[in-house]
């Protein structure tokens, strides 16, 4: 092949030189240089070799994809013939549309997946045959191909005349043919499967927290009625258990809630909701939920706010597992008489959320492994008991969906300071 | 016992969980109805057109949330106090049901039974006087 590319560029270029030469000489002969201007002469001359030299080497590189393609052999057209087959029986769907959405071409796959005939598909509108979630979606791509920008990864549903549908992620490429008239080929990836998947792992996460959640509030309620005063008073004992019952509970409680959000985050079913939130606010419903353990305690809670910044954009879960994981925690190390400092500063892009309390800190051979499922660190384990190590292990990985930072420093029987820093 | 004269209809799949309730709020001098499916519950507060409803979310044969939105296209139900009490906090459901109109929505495992009682004597204006 290697010979037959030389003998090609030898063939071209050879005569071509020779024969301008030759017009050169020509001209010269025939005293045409005194009518024009020399340089003007040898630079249309130079500019023929050029255009020459490079028509060649395209034909060069041409004959180099074929080279590739088609290893030691050549077969005149076949380079047609291979997209054709490749168009036809790719086993992913392909179409070719014009410039309003009408179908001219379907291959085998595309035929397939909308469950119609090539020739009910031919001539009907494709996005006519197409669903999604978010209609305005469905009404950008053709805009987008109009105005000739690439679509890439677009989740549509096709809808089959048999009633069911498919999900796909749709991409068009558009580009014009020689009389520039607008065409597009459509390519559709089949990710049904995956969506069911998650259909699935979704409705998992959702009955197991029902499930589990239910006997517990049944062991919560039943012991209070059992402590309630109003209905009858139980022996020293007695109460005491019942105490035992409720503990246990709340124990269970916390577990369940940590290991739903590992299962969530883990699953990846969590898709971020990014909505605006007034941090000040939200941070008040957060301590609502340890309004009992901090008065008990007796811990001061100092609220150290930015005065230029009100607002964060992110996911509301999101926020409250990092937030509420952060704070349970600075509260329930923090010996009685303690303070937590929950701050909170930022620029426009940025918010930087801190809090600090005065417990008994992280030993230091402890710190690097902070982060890891189930770990504790063992004065944590020693002087608190209940704790799952799921806690941080859902916050760093809520700040990662959040795409922010998680970090801290930590000192024993000093204190501990985390530092999130998140977008805003 | 004192007596708020107030009707309470409880929608509670789980029978532990409804008694409990029941109990609660009896002891608390409210009349107390209770449904265990969402048809029932439906039809049980049309005919007794009760004063407040603590509304499950997971119900058997109707979804509360289907129970929520078929109560606010009547005359009456359109006004009527509703309280979500549902075992999973999932913010897609809350800002359902906030929209279909309910008043609260609390996690059941988040709340005592009492702060549920003092919650819903909140919402009727139910005060300590009235009590006594």
């Amino acid at each position: 092949m290697a010979h037959r590319t030389g003998f090609f560029t030898t063939a071209t270029l050879v005569p071509g030189i020779l024969s301008i030469m030759l017009i050169g000489a020509l001209f010269y002969w025939w005293d045409v240089i005194r009518i024009y201007d020399a340089p003007l002469i040898l630079f249309l001359l130079l500019a023929t070799l050029i255009l020459l030299g490079g028509y060649t080497l395209r034909l060069h590189m041409l004959r180099r994809v074929r080279t590739v393609a088609l290893g030691n052999t050549t077969i005149d057209g076949l380079d047609e013939q291979l997209y054709e087959e490749l168009f036809e029986n790719s086993p992913v769907p392909y179409m070719l549309i014009d410039g309003v959405g009408k179908v001219v071409m379907p291959n085998v796959a595309a035929v397939r997946i909308f469950g119609r005939s090539e020739s009910e598909l031919r001539g009907t509108n494709v996005f006519s045959l197409l669903d999604a979630e978010d209609e305005t979606h469905l009404t950008l791509i053709p805009e987008k191909l109009e105005k000739g920008i690439y679509v890439t990864d677009e989740e549509v549903e096709i809808d089959r005349p048999d009633g069911t549908c498919r999900f796909v992620r749709l991409s068009a490429f558009p580009f014009n043919d020689t009389k520039r008239k607008r065409y597009n080929l459509i390519t559709f990836i089949d990710i049904t499967k995956q969506k069911e998947v998650d259909q699935v792992k979704t409705e998992f996460v959702s009955l197991a927290s029902h499930q589990l959640r239910t006997p517990i509030s049944s062991l919560k309620w039943n012991t209070e009625l059992l402590r309630s005063e109003r209905i009858g008073t139980l022996n020293e004992k007695q109460t005491k258990y019942a105490a035992k019952i409720e503990q246990a509970a709340e124990r269970m409680d916390a577990l369940v809630a940590d290991f739903l959000n590992v299962s969530k985050l883990e699953l990846g079913t969590l898709v971020p909701n990014a909505t605006q939130i007034e941090i000040d606010t939200f941070l008040e419903s957060v301590y609502e939920e340890f309004q009992e353990r901090i008065e008990k305690n007796d811990i001061m809670l100092q609220k150290e706010y930015a005065e230029d910044i009100t607002t964060i954009v992110a996911d509301q879960r999101l926020l409250r597992m990092v937030l509420t994981n952060l704070i349970s925690n600075a509260v329930k190390y923090t010996p009685a008489g303690g303070t937590v400092t929950v701050k909170y500063s930022g620029n426009d892009d940025w918010v930087t959320f801190s809090i600090a309390d005065t417990g008994m800190g992280i030993p230091a051979e402890d710190q690097e492994q902070l982060f890891t499922k189930l770990f504790r660190a063992h004065n944590a384990r020693e002087q608190v008991p209940e704790g799952t190590g799921l806690g941080l292990y859902v916050v760093k990985q809520a700040v990662e969906v959040l795409e922010g930072e998680i970090s801290f420093t930590s000192e024993e029987n000093t204190g501990t300071t985390f530092k999130v820093v998140l977008p805003r | 016992m004192p007596d708020t004269h107030k009707t309470i209809l409880i929608v509670e799949d789980e029978a532990d969980l409804r008694e409990a309730l029941s109990d609660m709020l009896e002891v608390a001098g409210f009349r107390v109805l209770a449904a265990g499916d969402g048809t029932a519950a439906l039809k049980l507060a049309f005919a007794e057109k009760p004063d407040l409803i603590l509304l499950d979310l997971m119900l058997p044969f109707m979804s509360g949330h289907e129970v929520l939105q078929k109560l606010r296209t009547d005359e009456w139900g359109r006004y009527a106090k509703v309280i979500v009490l549902s075992a999973v906090e999932d913010i897609d459901s809350v800002s359902e049901v906030l929209e279909y109109g309910a008043h609260e929505y609390m996690v059941k495992t988040d709340w005592k039974l009492e702060d549920i009682v003092n919650r819903i004597k909140e919402r009727l204006g139910v005060t300590q006087k009235d009590e006594d």
